[in-house]
């Protein structure tokens, strides 16, 4: 078993067209963009009562950090940290869903440990998105190489290189 | 020297997307089978010796646990693993109690120690075979020794009775230090 680098697993959550990307970002702040969603693929929670909108998004978003680690693994990486940005909380839906989600991953995983952050202007690649804490910490030597990471990733957002993974949203898992 | 063959097992997922990736983590070292469904994943147990199956939880129509409950019935030298992407504790607690779960698995795992617990997993599945090939030879022994103590027609002469005994006793010293360690 070779020793892999350390990467920071950052998801990106759009809370509009429902979508997520899944990217690493090297501890030198260098993007690494794997795969994204077609839109709509975390629409299944609207509707569904609060407990049900948690559960689903726990499953997916699972989903997505497992598909993210699998694609690292790949390349000789490895996750030392899981980083959720949303682009607000999640719409059609009660407040209380993003930080219960938030609440979930932080305390659920400890083994990379997971931070959730939400942002108040979108997923602009100028200037680098401002964060705002939804749940748990992110070391200090990580706040460089995360901001400077996002920024880049975000300019990345519209530019063909990503993979998009196909997905059943109806099948709610 | 023809590498060791590769120990069959079955993923069942309903997203095809993390069958795929599952696929690209494990298709080296492993025969790999696929099912989308608890239904198609019966169907393939049909079809294929399995060694290790391992299944998501989270699946419409028929969860893990209960695809696990009836592998159990059916094909209970399966090895059975379940992952999940959170903390269902009544599942948690079904797979222990009822379905005799070897791992229940979270997502996201690290993908070198998965390849590590389904080599543990298949290595578990051929020590409990080589364990029931044991019993069967020594039920076969006791009785050829009926036979012999019988005076009838011997199945065996007395010499090559001695010698298999031995021999039995070696493999079940085997397998006792092997489960000792384990």
């Amino acid at each position: 078993m070779t020793a892999k680098e350390p990467v920071l697993l950052t998801v990106l959550v759009e809370t509009a067209p429902l979508r997520w990307y899944v990217a690493g970002i090297s501890l030198a702040g260098e993007p690494l963009p794997l795969l994204k969603s077609a839109a709509g693929n975390l629409s299944p929670y609207i509707g569904a009562p609060l407990d049900d909108q948690v559960g689903f998004l726990r499953h997916r978003l699972s989903g997505v950090l497992q598909r993210g680690c699998d694609r690292l693994w790949g390349r000789q990486k490895k996750p030392c940290q899981v980083v959720f940005v949303a682009d607000g909380p999640f719409v059609q839906a009660p407040p209380e869903l993003t930080s219960r989600v938030a609440g979930h991953f932080v305390e659920w995983m400890n083994n990379p440990p997971v931070v959730f952050f939400t942002t108040a202007a979108g997923f602009a690649a100028t200037p680098s998105p401002v964060l705002h804490l939804v749940a748990g910490d992110l070391d200090a030597a990580f706040r460089d190489p995360l901001g400077a990471g996002l920024a880049a990733l975000c300019g990345l957002l519209d530019q063909d290189v990503w993979e998009l993974s196909p997905s059943k949203p109806q099948a709610g898992g | 020297m023809s590498p060791p063959p590769k120990h069959p097992i079955l993923l069942v997922d309903d997203e095809p997307e993390m069958l795929f990736s599952l696929q690209g983590l494990l298709r080296r070292e492993f025969e790999l089978h696929t099912a989308e469904s608890a239904a198609a994943a019966l169907e393939v147990l049909q079809q294929h010796v399995i060694h290790v199956l391992l299944t998501d939880q989270r699946m419409p129509g028929m969860t893990g646990i209960q695809l696990l409950r009836q592998v159990k019935a059916e094909y209970p030298a399966t090895v059975r693993i379940v992952f999940t992407g959170y903390a269902d504790i009544k599942a948690v607690i079904d797979g222990v109690n009822h379905v005799g779960l070897y791992r229940y698995l979270t997502k996201p795992w690290d993908p070198d120690e998965l390849i590590q617990v389904l080599h543990e997993a298949a290595n578990w599945y051929e020590e409990r075979a080589a364990r029931q090939q044991l019993l069967a030879d020594l039920r076969d022994h006791v009785q050829a020794g009926e036979l012999l103590a019988q005076g009838g027609p011997a199945p065996v002469a007395y010499a090559d009775y001695v010698q298999t005994g031995r021999h039995l006793l070696q493999r079940l010293d085997r397998a006792l230090a092997t489960r000792s360690e384990a």
